[in-house]
């Protein structure tokens, strides 16, 4: 199976401010693996470092053995990455459908993306009604699946999704956790950030718990569950 | 009424060559969040690279006259493609996240190095060169109004080159590309979008429309001089910023606008042409004054 991820001792900084000192993770192939940790932590910095969108000055970053570290964010893409980002960070001014198609950029294959969108018209019927309408006047719960179905257009091996529930509702919150499931259950392996501890762990398979850009705590959610330095981290006391 | 006719159609030949500026304007501001102040002097490299390209055609003895239009419109583009990409890779991407104000100047040294050379190099640089005629000039009759046959063809051809722009953005990959780079950079480059080859491919883009406005622009006054890009140039950002900076219908519709501005003038104030300009830009300073964000505001227009 594929979809293997590994980060290994990488550290970045915004200028001169350190925020990721070495992190390693292993996100193994099929799994759901989660990275949880207080505000601030480092999480999405972690998230845009193993996109290329921050850089690394140490470290190494590969999928499936192959190595990441000095590749352009969208040859990674290429190599198999997909994202859901922090925010959602839809297109405001394209339609629905423009959101999709951009999520299938790299792919030539006219019917391989027709293809694709009607598998993500199926699991989000709403999309399919508002595919003419800008994502920027849609709901949050509406750009949020417009945000997953953009990212499951590239067909993704691994696919990095920060923070999903952040501001929906608690019944979306919960539809959400079930779509990640199903999307993992396809074969996708995942990297999840969350904030919803509970949620989180009862989904995922093995845990990161990271704290001022250094893995703290780590193991599997019923490790997690009982790791005195995970509520550390997590509710930032010292 | 037939006086008027004319005004208009010429009115709406000069709207067109500075909608081309403008919307190349709107492009680089879109996908870099810069203004490029080379732009004019771009477009003066394209009018000259155009009559380069119509002497060769001469003194190899060719004298076809659409083949020479083509061929001089398609040299101009080349080349000014071909700078618009130069500036882009060797100047303005490196100095990304560099102060705006910075890649203002520099964009402006170039420029002004771009028009010196002209000046420099060709022989007589400093005057202004005659332009040749490609189009015929058979004065066509419409409602009581004589109107050049060439002038009509060169609405045409401007108008047909916004419409081609304006369909690549809006429904080609590269269009689709060029958009989800203007809206969010770092979200497009995670759909695996290519962030520096969309660039300069805007780059390229908007610098051939200065290459076709500058050869349009000197068929219509037959002539012109290594200074021309300058004001048309000044005349293009106006008419961007007019539009809200960021849409092309704006920039269009700016274009237009100062165009019509002058020849308001003009038809009022007939003895007092030469001031057309200086009203123009003042009007354009008062709305600018009243509408600070441009006429159309960006939030009811679509970025790029
Ligand atoms: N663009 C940026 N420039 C400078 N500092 C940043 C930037 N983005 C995040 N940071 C800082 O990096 C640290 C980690 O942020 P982030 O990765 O967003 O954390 P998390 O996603 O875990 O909330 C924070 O201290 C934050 O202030
Ligand atoms: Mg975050």
């Amino acid at each position: 199976m594929s979809g293997h991820l590994t980060t290994d001792q990488i550290i970045a900084a915004y200028g001169s401010a350190r925020v990721l000192s070495g992190v390693s993770i292993n996100a193994k192939p099929g799994a759901i693996t989660s990275i949880l940790g207080a505000n601030g932590a480092g999480k999405t910095s972690l998230i845009r470092a193993i996109l290329g969108l921050l850089p690394t000055s140490k470290g190494r970053i590969e999928l499936d053995g192959e190595i990441l570290s000095d590749l352009s964010p969208h040859a990674r893409v290429a190599r198999g990455l997909g994202c859901v980002p922090e925010g959602r960070k839809v297109f405001p001014k394209m339609t629905v459908e423009e959101n999709l198609r951009v999520g299938a950029y790299l792919s030539n294959d006219k019917d391989l993306v027709e293809g694709r969108l009607q598998k993500v018209y199926q699991t989000f019927p709403r999309l399919n009604e508002r595919k003419q309408q800008f994502a920027g006047t849609m709901s949050g719960g509406e750009q949020a699946m417009v945000s997953i179905g953009r990212a499951l257009m590239s067909e993704p091996r691994v696919l990095l999704i920060d923070e999903p529930s952040l501001g929906l509702s608690p019944a979306l919150v919960r539809e959400s956790f079930a779509l990640i499931r199903d999307i993992n259950r396809s074969g996708v392996s995942i990297l999840l950030v969350e904030q919803n501890v509970q949620q989180t762990l009862a989904i995922a398979d093995y845990g990161y718990v990271i704290s001022q850009g250094t893995v703290v705590a780590q193991g599997t959610s019923e490790e997690l569950q009982n790791d005195p330095e995970m509520k550390k981290a997590y509710f930032g006391i010292r | 009424m037939a006086i008027l006719l004319e005004y208009l159609f010429n009115g709406a030949l000069l709207g067109v060559i500075y909608a081309l500026v403008a919307v190349g304007f709107t492009l680089f501001f879109g996908v870099l969040d810069v203004i490029k102040f080379s732009h004019g002097d771009v477009l003066t490299l394209g009018a000259y690279s155009g009559l380069a390209a119509f002497v060769s055609l001469e003194l190899l003895g060719l004298d076809l006259p659409v083949v020479s239009l083509i061929f001089v419109l398609v040299v101009a583009m080349l080349v000014t493609g071909l700078a618009g990409i130069a500036i882009g890779q060797f100047f303005v991407v490196p100095m990304r996240g560099s102060p705006a104000f910075n890649i203002l100047l520099m964009t402006l040294m170039i420029g002004t190095a771009i028009h010196e050379c002209i000046r420099l190099f060709v022989p007589g640089g400093a005057n202004p060169k005659a332009f040749p005629t490609l189009l015929p000039r058979t004065p066509i009759e419409i409602g009581g109004a004589y109107i050049r046959l060439d002038s009509l063809l060169l609405l045409v051809l401007g108008i047909g080159v916004i419409v081609v722009t304006n369909w690549m953005v809006r429904h080609t990959k590269l269009g689709l590309a060029i958009r989800a780079v203007a809206q969010d950079g770092d979200t497009a480059q995670i759909m695996g979008i290519p962030f520096r080859r969309v660039v300069l491919a805007t780059f390229a883009l908007g610098s051939m429309l200065a290459g076709v406005a500058g050869v349009m622009n000197g068929l219509y006054y037959s002539e012109i001089n290594f200074n021309v890009g300058v004001l048309l140039g000044v005349i293009g950002f106006s008419s961007a910023v007019v539009g809200g900076l960021g849409s092309i219908w704006g920039a269009i519709i700016g274009g237009f606008s100062f165009a019509a501005l002058q020849t308001v003038w003009v038809l009022f104030f007939p003895e007092m042409s030469g001031y057309r300009d200086v009203f123009a830009f003042t009007t354009i300073i008062v709305l600018m004054t009243i509408w600070p964000t441009g006429i159309i505001a960006e939030r009811y227009s679509e970025r790029v």
